[in-house]
């Protein structure tokens, strides 16, 4: 993808959520950053009040997946893995992928169909991101809100 | 006030479906009979904001998911609601491994 027409897309779908007031308010989320090719958005757990960064990075948009971290709203810095949330369902690799397969990645990651670490380890290799991406629901848009709803199930 | 005015208002909720595709309507309330099965205010919403597929989605409550057969009444949605509307998500790595090396982290 031509990195104009990345910046571009990412500028147009971005402002659907950014935008948005009605949404950020109904799904307790706060926009801390949505410059190309970062979009950083703090949500609220609305079980236990706590509050976490997801800093997506939409680098070659939407050639490629988001690749997702979450980071300390203070320091900006990678939030520790015992602090990430978590889940039965395997969205959520606080310590990396520790598998038959090989340990591919080494850091905190979330396991999701739409995110870049998902799509690029071994394991999930044949699950191509191609397949998805001009599909519903898997805009950047659609993507963020997926995060943070699987965000919200999660034990964090 | 008539008493049939004041009956019809108490039959009516403002409802607003809120999308990572934009709002129905775009801002504030709409007004909706209690007895409109949700499906309907979805499908309305659909066409206003010209989504293309929508099969597979989920409208939510807050957390509570909703059921788009039954009437907004059954569903038990108060006036001024937001509905949220999106995809469904989908569940984390399939690979037996990937959802073992979870559970220990989570059981830790």
């Amino acid at each position: 993808m031509h990195p104009d027409v990345s910046r571009e897309l990412f500028e147009i779908e971005s402002k659907r959520i950014s935008e948005n007031d009605d949404l950020l308010l109904d799904r307790g989320l706060l926009v801390l950053a949505c410059s190309y090719p970062y979009f950083t958005v703090a949500a609220k757990h609305r079980s236990t009040g706590k509050i976490r960064v997801f800093r997506f990075k939409f680098d070659d948009w939407n050639d490629l997946p988001p690749a997702l971290s979450l980071t300390d709203g203070e320091t900006g810095e990678d939030l520790p893995g015992k602090l990430w949330p978590t889940d039965r369902l395997g969205h959520w690799h606080a310590s990396g992928w520790i598998s038959e397969a090989g340990i591919e990645t080494a850091i905190p990651f979330m396991c999701m169909v739409g995110i870049r670490e998902y799509h690029r380890h071994k394991s999930h290799i044949g699950d191509k991101w191609e397949n998805y991406r001009n599909q519903p629901g898997f805009d950047l848009p659609g993507i963020v809100l997926k995060v943070i709803e699987v965000f919200q199930k999660s034990n964090v | 006030m008539s008493q049939e005015h004041e009956h019809e208002q108490k039959n009516h909720i403002g409802l607003q479906v809120v999308t990572g595709s934009g709002n129905f309507p775009e801002s504030g309330f709409k007004d909706f009979s209690v007895h409109v099965r949700l499906e309907t205010v979805l499908h309305e919403a659909a066409q206003h904001l010209k989504l293309q597929n929508t099969s597979g989605w989920v409208a939510r409550l807050g957390d509570r998911q909703l059921d788009p057969a039954l009437t907004l009444e059954a569903n038990h949605i108060p006036d001024k609601s937001r509905i949220f509307w999106a995809p469904t998500e989908p569940g984390g790595g399939t690979d037996v491994t990937c959802i073992r090396t979870s559970v220990v982290s989570f059981l830790r």
